[in-house]
């Protein structure tokens, strides 16, 4: 199997699914309570659910339907960290060029 | 498919040659490039058309990533094109060390122009080579960078405040 943490990024690659965690942010879910504001059909919502339990983003049962899907906690703590340093890393360097630029300026280059 | 890219631009409130200064001078260029809350060395710089730079960062947890670039077009003061990647120890290029599917190198295109005010950066990264698994990734990951994502990382982040 792929390791976790491509399986995270995978899973979030699709905006759907973005959008279902953000969903289940707010609180827990059915999966009919989510399929109403989609506008997709049921299945396509259960295999979306099925993709992000497999990739550990949230929790719930793998038979009852019925049964509510919620966010797992620390779910996204290594796949976050890691985005955000990529992420960032040049609007980081050009605020800190920016702070660099003006604390030597004036000085002899 | 076009192939997906990154662009970040600003202006500067200072001139072109200081800005190249900043970006070419290996310690100047450790002073401030990098994610806030690392810390970067340059281990190595040859400025110069299929020269190489390398660096290691240093996060606060202690561990460290290295990064080698291999210029491809310096044009003083107008600019800098290099092909970006992660590396070994030793230099050698390796994928992203928690990303497999992180394209495995960027082509990176730096523009220093005169403008009102100072001088606007823009720069561009763009995967090279890349498969269309490793551009979707990448495109994913691009509108993470313009705030496709804040969103639902700012309901998470509630959403784990109240849980803890």
């Amino acid at each position: 199997m792929e390791p976790l943490l491509d399986r995270q990024f995978a899973a979030l690659a699709d905006p759907t699914r973005r959008a279902i965690l953000a969903r289940l942010a707010r609180g827990e879910a059915t999966v009919g309570e989510l399929q109403r504001p989609f506008g997709i059909s049921q299945p396509a919502i259960s295999r979306h659910l099925k993709v992000l339990e497999s990739a550990g983003l949230i929790e719930g049962g793998k038979a009852a339907q019925a049964r509510p899907r919620r966010l797992k906690a620390d779910a996204l703590d290594d796949a976050r960290g890691w985005i955000d340093g990529l992420r960032t890393l040049w609007s980081d360097s050009f605020d800190q060029l920016d702070a660099f630029l003006k604390a030597t300026e004036g000085k002899t280059e | 498919m076009t192939t997906p890219s990154f662009t970040i631009t600003r202006v500067f409130d200072a001139s072109r040659e200081r800005i190249w200064a900043a970006w070419t001078d290996p310690e100047r260029l450790a002073a401030w490039f990098g994610p806030k809350e690392t810390k970067g060395i340059v281990l190595e710089h040859d400025l110069r058309p299929g020269g190489v730079w390398r660096g290691r960062m240093d996060a606060p947890d202690g561990s460290a990533m290295f990064s080698k670039f291999v210029f491809e077009q310096v044009e003083p003061p107008s600019r800098l094109m290099w092909i970006h990647g992660f590396a070994d120890e030793h230099g050698a290029r390796i994928r992203a060390p928690f990303a497999p599917l992180f394209p495995l190198e960027l082509r990176t295109t730096v523009t220093f122009a005169e403008v009102d005010g100072g001088t606007r950066i823009t720069l561009e990264w763009a995967p090279i080579d890349a498969s269309s698994e490793e551009e979707a990734f990448f495109q994913s990951m691009m509108e993470s960078m313009n705030g496709g994502w804040t969103g639902s990382f700012d309901q998470l982040d509630a959403y784990l405040a109240e849980t803890n």
